[in-house]
C-alpha cells in the first residue's frame, strides 16, 4: 500500500518528479543555461522543530539542521546526502517519500558543476522587475504560479526574494524559469546556495566569537548554536542600563525596542553620547544574526530596551540608576542588565543607596506581573573583591568572567557571592557608528548571561526569576580545571569560590526550560469574549456563539460572520478560526485544526452530527470541512487561519425543509498529541466544548430586518433532535440575555412554527409551555423571555422548528442589533444539550432596494479584485440577462460580457487579465441596465 | 609701583587660569602641552604608571608598546615627533574602565623639583577593563620631577 502511495505520489509530482536528469535549465541574461541534475544530494526545508528522525528513517547519512530566519516564516533546512548511488526511479521515488513527509515543506535539488562541489538551491528565487510599478504585475503571477513575495532585496528596488509555496511541488529553478517565459520580467535569478554554510549562523566575524563556538576549545563556549536551533530569544525584552546603545548601528537597528528611558534627565527616550560600552554590551545581547554582518547576539531576536545613564559619579547617581531600574521592569523589560558597580568599594558610598535596593528588589518581585524581572550584574574587575550593588542581594545573578581557555579571568571578582561565569575576555561586539571591537571586563561576562536569560524566557514565559535562576545555576559547565564542591547555601549543584557554578550553558538550559514540569503551550480558541481558556469553562453562558469561528462569503479577510451562501458555480466560502497560546511553550508549527460543519440543530452530537453521517432520508448531517496546520505561536501570541468551503446545497435538503433557511454550524477543534484534550470528548458536545478550550463552536443563524424597510418575518430553521435510543423529555428555552440589550420578544413578535413530529412532540409533552401563546397550524407565540416548551420525543426522532421574527416598521429602536437563543436543555436534569443562537441586524437599507421583486446584483467580491470575482445577483421575472463590464477610470479595455444563468444566483469571473482600473459592472436584464457596482481591478 | 606689580601678576594669572585639567595649555612657564589623552583597551603591557621620557629611543618604545594594544592611537595624537633638547614628555597610566580618565592635572615647578599632579577626574562605574592615558610635554629641565 505505501509502495502505491509513493507510485501514486510519484506520478503527479509535478515538474521536478517528472523532468529527467538533464532537462534542467535556467535562464541568464536571457539565454538558457542547462543544468545537471546531481542525485547524491537534496536540500530539505522543514517548519523549525521539525522531528528530523521522521526524515533519517528514509535514509540519509547524517545531517543537521539550520534555522532560516530570512523571511518572517521562519524554517530550517538540511542538506541531505543519499546513502548510495540511485537510478532517476530511485531518486524521485525517495523525494516523493521526502516530499510526503508531513511538516516537509520543499525538497530542492542539487545540480552538478565541472570541476566544482554540486550547487544546492533552496525555496527561493529572484525575480527582476522591468520598472517599480510592476509589482502588482509580480504578485499575480505570484499566485497564479504558487509562490510567495518574501520581499524586496534592500537597496535594489527592482529585485524581488519569491519562495515557492509549500505545497508547489516545483523545483525553484524551473520556478523562476516560468516567471520569466510570463515575458513580464527583466530578469530571473535561481538563488543557487553558492556558500551552504557549515557554521550556524553567516554573520561575517562569527568565527571571531569564541564565547558563542570556540573553535579552539570547543568545550569552553556556552553552546549558542545547539541554544538556537530551539530559540533565537523571540518575544523577550531585555533592558541595557548602561551608557545608551547606537540604536542605528546596522547590526542592532532590527533589535531595538521602540521604548527606551534616560535615567539622567528622569524621561524617554534614552540618550547616545557617544560612548561605546552600552553598545559594546547590547550586541553580545542580541546582535543581528543571519544579516552576513559583523556579529551576533546571544539572544539575536530579543529586543533591546536602552536604558541610558551617563555611568558617571553624578550627585544623585543611585537615584537616577533606581528610576532606570523602576522604569525597566515596569515597562515590560524581562531581564536588566546591569555592567556597571563600585570598583571594589572604591564608589561604594557614592553609590550606596535604598532607593537603588528597593528599586531592585522591586524589579526581582513584581515584575514580569509578579513572576520576577531577572535582574544580572557583572561580578566587577577589582579582582578578588566583587562589586556592589551586584553582592547585595542572593536573587540578584552575578557573573564573573572567563578566558577562551576556561580560566577565571585575572581582573574578575570572586567570592560568595559569585553565582556564575561567562566569556569576558576579548569580546567581540558592536561598537557605535557601525563597529566592532574586542574588549575585556566582567562587563562582557553579564551580557552572555543576559541573553542565555532571554533564550530559556523565550521557550517558558512562565518561568518565576527563581526558577530560572535555578535553570541557569544547575545546568552551568564545570569547566577550567577548578574543583566545584558541595557548598552550603549552593543547592544548584557544586559550585567554586572563583567561577560559580560554572561556565553557562545556554543549550543544556533550554532545554532543562522546555521540560519544566508543569508548563505546557495550550493552544485555545474563546467560547465567548470574556473566556480566557480555563477548563472546564464556568464564564460563559452558553457555548455556541464563539467569536473565533466565522464564516465569510468572499475570502476577503472580514471579521463579521456570515451566513454561509451556496455558490452554483462552487467558489467556496471561508471559514476562519482565531487560534490563541495561552499556554508557556511556543508550538511548533505542526500542530493542526479541523474545521466541520453541520445543518443547523439543538441537540448535535459528536461525532455523528459533524463526521459525514446522515439523516433518515439520506443528507448529510454533517461533515469536515478540512484540516489546516497551524503556525508556531510563542506564548501569548494568536494566528488566525482560514480553510476554504463549499457549501452544500439547500436544494439537498428540500425533503425535510424547503427553501434555503436552514443554515449551519461550525466546530473547530485544535487536535495535537503537543495540547491534547484535557477533558476525554464524548457524544455530548455542549460538555466537550464547556470543557476543553481546544473546541470552538458555532449555531448562529444571521437574519436581516432593515429598521426602515418592511421585509416581513425574518428567521431561520433548526432541528430538534432526540439523542437517546428511548423516549425522553426535553425543554426549549426562548429568550435573550441581558448583557444582549431588550428580549426580542418585546420588539418583534416571535413565532415557533413545529413541523408535525415536533408537535407530536410537544403534545406527548403534555403541551406543557411557559410564556407561550398557542396559534394555530401548529405555531406558538413567545410572550415572554426564556419561554419554555416541554417536549417528549420518540428514540432518534428529528422535528423540525421555524423561528421567525416579524419587526412592525414603525418601532425604532437603538440597538441596530439583537440576539435571540434557543436552548434545548435535558428534560429531567436541564442540562443544556445544545442549542441556536439568531442574531438579527437591524441596520437601515436603501429605500430603493426591494430585494424580492426586482433583479439586482445582490453581492460582488473580492473587491479589489486581482484574479478572481464572484457576482451574487437575484433575478426577478428575467427571460434574459448578462453582465456587461467595462472600465471606467485608469484603464482603456474592452467591454467584457458574461451570460447569467437565469435559473442561478452567482458567477464566477476570471479577472487576471484585466487591465488595473476601475470598472463597471452592469446587470443587464431583459434589454435594460437595472443594476451596477464598481469594481477596482489591482 | 607695587600696585602696578600686583595688576600685572592678577592679569598674567587671570590669563593663565586653566579651565579644566582636560584642555590644552599654551606654552608658558612649563605649563603642560597635549600630546594625547584617552583610553587603551585591556592589556597586560601597561600598568598603573607614570613615565618620564627624555629621549627618543623611550619615546618610540612606548609609541609602538601603545599601538600594539590600538594600531590607530597615534591618530589621536597632537604631535609625535618630538624635539627632546627642549621637551619633556610626562606620561599617566592607570588600569581603570572606559568611563574613568587619568590626568596630569598640573605641573608646578619650585626651587628643587618639578613636581606633576595626577587625578582620576572622570570616574565611572563600567565594568569593562580600559587604561587611560594622559601624555603631556613640558619644557626640559635639570630639576627632578616628582609625581603626586
Amino acid at each position: 500500500m505505501k509502495k502505491l502511495l509513493f507510485a501514486f505520489l510519484f506520478l503527479f509530482l509535478g515538474t521536478f518528479a517528472s523532468q529527467a536528469q538533464n532537462d534542467y535549465f535556467y535562464y541568464y541574461h536571457g539565454e538558457k543555461v542547462p543544468l545537471t541534475l546531481d542525485k547524491s544530494y537534496v536540500n530539505v526545508f522543514t517548519n523549525v522543530g521539525f522531528d528530523a528522525k521522521l526524515i533519517r528513517e528514509l535514509g540519509f547519512k547524517d545531517f543537521e539542521f539550520v534555522i532560516d530566519n530570512s523571511s518572517k516564516n521562519r524554517q530550517q533546512f538540511a542538506k541531505l546526502q543519499f546513502t548510495s548511488a540511485l537510478s532517476d526511479a530511485e531518486y524521485y521515488e525517495k523525494v516523493a517519500a521526502l516530499r510526503a513527509v508531513s511538516g516537509v515543506k520543499h525538497v530542492a535539488p542539487f545540480f552538478k558543476r565541472e570541476g566544482a562541489e554540486p550547487i544546492g538551491t533552496s525555496n527561493y528565487f529572484y525575480i527582476k522587475l522591468n520598472n517599480e510599478g510592476d509589482y502588482t504585475t509580480l504578485e499575480k503571477t505570484a499566485i497564479a504560479h504558487d509562490a510567495t513575495i518574501v520581499k524586496q532585496i534592500p537597496h535594489m528596488p527592482l529585485w524581488y526574494i519569491l519562495k515557492v509555496d509549500a505545497d508547489n511541488d516545483r523545483a525553484s529553478v524551473t520556478a523562476a524559469n516560468r516567471f520569466y517565459e510570463t515575458g513580464g520580467f527583466a530578469e530571473i535569478d535561481p538563488a543557487f546556495m553558492f556558500n551552504f554554510r557549515n557554521s550556524c549562523t553567516n554573520d561575517t566575524d562569527f568565527g571571531s566569537l569564541w564565547g558563542l563556538s570556540n573553535s579552539s576549545n570547543p568545550s569552553i563556549d556556552i553552546n549558542a548554536c545547539q541554544a538556537w536551533s530551539i530559540t533565537e530569544g523571540n518575544g523577550i525584552n531585555v533592558a541595557i542600563l548602561d551608557q545608551g546603545i547606537h540604536k542605528t548601528h546596522n547590526d542592532l537597528a532590527a533589535n531595538i525596542h521602540p521604548s527606551s528611558f534616560d535615567c539622567n534627565s528622569g524621561s524617554s527616550p534614552s540618550v547616545f553620547s557617544g560612548g561605546s560600552h552600552g553598545t559594546h554590551v547590547a550586541g553580545t545581547v542580541a546582535a543581528v544574526k543571519d544579516n552576513n554582518l559583523q556579529v551576533v547576539g546571544v539572544a539575536p531576536q530579543s529586543e533591546l530596551m536602552s536604558v541610558s545613564h551617563t555611568l558617571g559619579l553624578t550627585p544623585n547617581v543611585s537615584a537616577e540608576l533606581a528610576s532606570g531600574i523602576n522604569w525597566a521592569w515596569q515597562n515590560g523589560a524581562d531581564v536588566i542588565n546591569n555592567s556597571w558597580g563600585d570598583q571594589g568599594g572604591l564608589y561604594y558610598s557614592q553609590l550606596q543607596s535604598a532607593a537603588l535596593e528597593n528599586a531592585i528588589i522591586n524589579a526581582m518581585t513584581l515584575g514580569r506581573n509578579g513572576s520576577g524581572t531577572l535582574v544580572v550584574f557583572a561580578a566587577g574587575n577589582q579582582s578578588p573583591a566583587m562589586d556592589y550593588p551586584g553582592t547585595f542581594h542572593d536573587d540578584i545573578v552575578t557573573v564573573g568572567a572567563i578566558t577562551s581557555t576556561g580560566s577565571r579571568s585575572g581582573f574578575s571578582g570572586y567570592g560568595t557571592k559569585l553565582d556564575v561565569v561567562a566569556p569576558g575576555s576579548n569580546i567581540l561586539s558592536t561598537i557605535p557608528y557601525n563597529g566592532t571591537t574586542p574588549y575585556d571586563g566582567t562587563s562582557m561576562a553579564s551580557p552572555h548571561v543576559t541573553g542565555t536569560i532571554a533564550l530559556i524566557l523565550s521557550v517558558n514565559s512562565c518561568l518565576t526569576a527563581a526558577e530560572v535562576r535555578n535553570i541557569l545555576e544547575s545546568t552551568s559547565q564545570k569547566v577550567g580545571g577548578y574543583s566545584y564542591s558541595t557548598t552550603a547555601g549552593r543547592p544548584n549543584g557544586t559550585w567554586n569560590n572563583q567561577m560559580g557554578y560554572g561556565l553557562i550553558d545556554a543549550y543544556a538550559a533550554v532545554l532543562a526550560a522546555q521540560s519544566a514540569s508543569g508548563y505546557s503551550m495550550d493552544l485555545y480558541m474563546q467560547d465567548t469574549p470574556a473566556d480566557v481558556g480555563n477548563e472546564p469553562n464556568i464564564i460563559s453562558p452558553i457555548m455556541w456563539t464563539s467569536q473565533d469561528i466565522w464564516v465569510r462569503v468572499f475570502n476577503d479577510g472580514g471579521t463579521v460572520h456570515q451566513n454561509p451562501d451556496y455558490s452554483s458555480v462552487g467558489t467556496p466560502n471561508h471559514v476562519y478560526v482565531k487560534v490563541r497560546n495561552r499556554g508557556c511553550l511556543p508550538s511548533n508549527g505542526s500542530e493542526e485544526l479541523n474545521v466541520y460543519w453541520s445543518k443547523a440543530g439543538t441537540s448535535l452530537q459528536w461525532p455523528a452530527h459533524w463526521n459525514g453521517s446522515t439523516f433518515p432520508t439520506g443528507e448529510l448531517k454533517g461533515d469536515l470541512i478540512g484540516t489546516v496546520t497551524l503556525p508556531p505561536l510563542l506564548p501569548g501570541q494568536e494566528a488566525i487561519v482560514s480553510v476554504p468551503w463549499v457549501v452544500p446545497n439547500p436544494a439537498d435538503y428540500a425533503s425535510i425543509t424547503p427553501g434555503d433557511q436552514w443554515h449551519f454550524c461550525l466546530l473547530a477543534r485544535v487536535v495535537t498529541p503537543n495540547d491534547p484534550m484535557t477533558f476525554a470528548e464524548t457524544t455530548d458536545l455542549n460538555g466537550n466544548v464547556t470543557n476543553n478550550n481546544n473546541i470552538v463552536w458555532k449555531n448562529v443563524t444571521v437574519v436581516d430586518s432593515p429598521i426602515n424597510s418592511v421585509v416581513g418575518p425574518v428567521g431561520g430553521i433548526v432541528a430538534v433532535e432526540n439523542i437517546h435510543d428511548a423516549p425522553h423529555r426535553f425543554i426549549l428555552e426562548f429568550g435573550t440575555f441581558e448583557e444582549d440589550g431588550v428580549p426580542v420578544h418585546e420588539l418583534a413578535e416571535v413565532t415557533v412554527h413545529m413541523n408535525e413530529v415536533l408537535y407530536e412532540a410537544w403534545q406527548a409533552g403534555g403541551q406543557e409551555a411557559q410564556l407561550i401563546e398557542p396559534l394555530e397550524d401548529g405555531t406558538v407565540k413567545v410572550v415572554g423571555n426564556f419561554a419554555r416548551l416541554y417536549l417528549k420525543l420518540q428514540p432518534e426522532q428529528t422535528g423540525i422548528l421555524d423561528l421567525k421574527f416579524d419587526f412592525p416598521a414603525k418601532k425604532q429602536v437603538e440597538e441596530t442589533k439583537h440576539v435571540f437563543n434557543i436552548i434545548q436543555r435535558d428534560g429531567e436534569t436541564e442540562k443544556i444539550i445544545g442549542g441556536e443562537t439568531y442574531i438579527i441586524n437591524r441596520a437601515a437599507v436603501d429605500d430603493n432596494q426591494n430585494p424580492e421583486n426586482s433583479s439586482h446584483i445582490t453581492a460582488m467580491g473580492p473587491n479589489p479584485a486581482t484574479d478572481e470575482l464572484v457576482v451574487k445577483y437575484h433575478l426577478f421575472e428575467a427571460n434574459d440577462a448578462y453582465l456587461a463590464i467595462y472600465g471606467i477610470y485608469g484603464t482603456n479595455a474592452d467591454v467584457y460580457y458574461y451570460d447569467l444563468d437565469l435559473g442561478g444566483s452567482d458567477i464566477l469571473i476570471n479577472v487576471s487579465d484585466y487591465p488595473n482600473g476601475y470598472y463597471a459592472v452592469v446587470l443587464m436584464v431583459n434589454g435594460e441596465a437595472v443594476d451596477s457596482k464598481n469594481l477596482l481591478k489591482e | 609701583m607695587k600696585k602696578y606689580s600686583i595688576l600685572f601678576c592678577m592679569i598674567v594669572l587671570l590669563s593663565c587660569s586653566s579651565s579644566t585639567n582636560n584642555t590644552i595649555m599654551e606654552e608658558d612657564n612649563n605649563n603642560p602641552i597635549l600630546i594625547a589623552q584617552g583610553w587603551l583597551g585591556y592589556n597586560s603591557v601597561f600598568e598603573q604608571q607614570n613615565m618620564v621620557i627624555t629621549n627618543s629611543d623611550e619615546w618610540e618604545a612606548l609609541l609602538t608598546a601603545m599601538q600594539g594594544i590600538n594600531e590607530n592611537v597615534l591618530d589621536t595624537f597632537t604631535e609625535t615627533t618630538i624635539d627632546f633638547e627642549s621637551y619633556t614628555i610626562i606620561a599617566a597610566f592607570d588600569i581603570k574602565n572606559s568611563t574613568t580618565s587619568v590626568n596630569i592635572t598640573s605641573v608646578e615647578e619650585n626651587d628643587s623639583t618639578i613636581v606633576v599632579n595626577i587625578d582620576n577626574l572622570q570616574q565611572g562605574i563600567t565594568q569593562d577593563v580600559a587604561h587611560p592615558y594622559h601624555i603631556v610635554k613640558i619644557k626640559k629641565s635639570n630639576k627632578p620631577i616628582v609625581f603626586q
